[in-house]
């Protein structure tokens, strides 16, 4: 059992540890997009915008700008977002155009992929066919199931060890460390491997569907439902106006007594066009947003989500759990700091197996790689994410593939981290020198901010816009934090050294 | 047991390997299908049959690193996919 709980939580690791970090920032991937995109207006306190005007507005200019799409997707703001946006398919791909709500002015903020980067990263990875990546992540995520489940049967005296802590002893005092981050956040990190799997479950599990529908627009018709995600009905091909999108944003906020999230259009201007408005995600804890859908022309009600039976809820909750779109500032705070932990955990997990086998006698060679590796990913994948966001301050704003440089500088950060990390001859200077870049890098972020055109600092700090200065605030704090540790681990190291000088 | 002892340690540990990945998934998707049999709503026996798929190969991965024999953990598994092939076959639903 221990044995199953090593292997398969080591194989599995490095990706975890990937998912884990660009899983866990996720939680604020709208804060990182509004970090990243400094042009954009901040949400002042007392913002107001009806949500039925901006509809108005995206109505005739996407009319006038989109009229050929398959579909427009509108969003609101929100106390996360303070911009509206509109995306839509058209002839050279997906664009996408974001209006200030108080000003009803477009801004066009520099190109960047932002926090949705990391979103998106982290179920399907990049380089890769989606589906591809999403399987390789299944796959990872269903050996952490298995490692977190052996790992409970491993660890019998779970309540005992609870409360040991033994530090600086080594790989006892790694142990101790691991067992800390994972028993006490056991139940959060149970739910969110389990409800991953969920997420994708068609994907991974689609025998059933095949089963029960055997024709193709069936099995689509019960994946959309499963997921309660409304598909879009074919287009007729006969012309059609479209009703006032204000006007249908109204009525489901006066049903609802509630706001709308998002407006999707699908076939605008045909007659068998129609309109999905959802309600916001932070009203409910399921994932399966109530909707209502309209016939495009005539504005009438063809469906609304009815309430959830408890197969629905279930799923949906799952999902909602899973994703923390609920979640309101404290809450999403509490979900990055559970996610950290889980980083915590794997990286301990991994630390643990190298410490425990160093001094031992054994394959040299297998050390060697998972000490490599270790570093290329604990360091060098929070190298990469920092110097996607050092790329995004020091790119010209009007490169053109701006948002693609970003990727490759992320990459490039990556591949040269495990270079340095391969190359290096002393695995403890590699670790040093990485750990000192981080810190580098951290303590750069919030100068960089001073130091080129973006947003203003203190501006934001007087207005109280936490957004924005949460990503510089939590640069700092990490520098303290690795800097810190670092400092110590320097002292016991010398401290470590000086008797044997003075033995010899 | 006594297959382990006729068995060099590395296929004992392939076959264990075996068993928790591909006899898990198996025995998983099956179960998923079998759920159709429940006498409930379709859409509910999917996501029952779904949802609990990934803990039933949890357990098939897991338990067959914990079962001493691996005849007893081959058998189960056979067993478990013919029991389940059965309703799929013949479920009432």
């Amino acid at each position: 059992m221990a044995q199953l709980h090593t292997w398969c939580g080591l194989l599995a690791a490095w990706l975890l540890f990937a998912v884990f970090l660009t899983g866990t920032l996720s939680y604020f991937k709208e804060s990182i997009s509004f970090w990243m995109q400094p042009e954009l207006p901040s949400v002042a306190a007392n913002a107001e915008w009806e949500n039925r005007r901006l509809a108005d507005y995206w109505q005739h200019y996407l009319a006038e700008h989109a009229s050929s799409a398959r579909s427009w997707q509108i969003t609101f703001p929100n106390e996360r977002m303070s911009v509206s946006t509109a995306v839509w398919f058209g002839a050279d791909g997906r664009e996408q155009v974001v209006l200030d709500p108080t000003t009803l002015a477009l801004v066009t903020p520099r190109e960047t992929r932002g926090g949705d980067f990391f979103y998106r990263f982290h179920f399907q990875l990049h380089h890769l066919p989606a589906v591809y990546g999403r399987w390789i992540i299944g796959i990872a995520t269903m050996m952490m199931f298995v490692a977190i489940i052996s790992g409970v049967i491993t660890h019998k005296k779970i309540l005992r060890d609870f409360f040991a802590f033994r530090p600086q002893k080594g790989a006892r005092s790694w142990l101790d460390a691991h067992n800390a981050f994972s028993v006490l956040t056991l139940p959060f990190q149970l739910m969110i491997t389990y409800t991953g799997l969920i997420t994708l479950m068609s994907l991974y599990m689609p025998w059933g569907v095949e089963r029960a529908f055997p024709d193709a627009d069936e099995r689509r018709q019960a994946i959309s439902e499963l997921h309660a995600f409304p598909l879009s009905d074919s287009a007729t091909g006969q012309p059609a106006a479209l009703h006032a999108l204000g006007e249908l944003v109204s009525d489901a906020e006066r049903y609802w007594q509630k706001p709308v999230q998002s407006v999707r259009v699908s076939h605008p201007g045909d007659a068998g066009a129609r309109v999905v408005v959802w309600q916001s995600a932070h009203e409910a804890l399921s994932a399966h947003r109530p909707q209502r859908i309209y016939e495009a022309s005539l504005g009438a009600l063809l469906a609304e989500t009815q309430s959830q039976r408890v197969d629905e809820q279930a799923h949906g909750v799952m999902v909602g759990l899973h994703a923390g779109r609920f979640a309101d500032w404290g809450m999403r705070w509490i979900y990055f700091a559970l996610g950290a932990a889980g980083c915590g955990m794997v990286a301990t997990g991994l630390l643990l197996w190298t410490s425990k086998r160093k001094y031992k006698k054994g394959s040299v060679v297998g050390i060697w790689c998972v000490e490599r590796l270790n570093i290329a990913t604990l360091v060098g994948m929070p190298i990469a994410v920092l110097a996607f966001f050092v790329s995004n301050r020091l790119l010209p704003v009007a490169l053109s593939g701006r948002a693609q440089w970003e990727i490759h500088i992320f990459f490039a950060a990556w591949l040269l981290a495990l270079l340095h990390a391969v190359l290096r001859r002393s695995a403890s200077q590699a670790w040093r020198e990485q750990l000192t870049l981080t810190v580098i890098l951290l303590l750069c972020l919030p100068l960089l901010n001073v130091l080129t055109p973006s947003y203003s600092v203190l501006d934001d700090l007087a207005a109280s816009n936490w957004q924005r200065v949460s990503v510089d605030l939590m640069c700092l704090v990490g520098a303290l934090i690795i800097g810190w540790q670092m400092r110590r681990a320097a002292k016991k190291a010398l401290s470590r050294v000086q008797p044997i000088q003075v033995a010899s | 047991m006594l297959s382990n002892v006729s068995l060099p340690s590395y296929w004992v540990l392939f076959f264990r390997i075996l068993a928790a990945t591909l006899g898990g998934y198996i025995v998983a998707a099956l179960f998923s299908v079998a759920a159709l049999s429940l006498p409930l709503d379709i859409m509910m026996s999917l996501r029952i049959g779904m949802m609990g798929s990934f803990i039933i190969w949890a357990g098939v991965a897991t338990w067959s690193f914990i079962t001493p024999s691996l005849v007893r953990l081959w058998g189960a598994i056979g067993l478990a996919a013919c029991g389940l092939l059965l309703v799929v076959s013949y479920g009432i639903h």
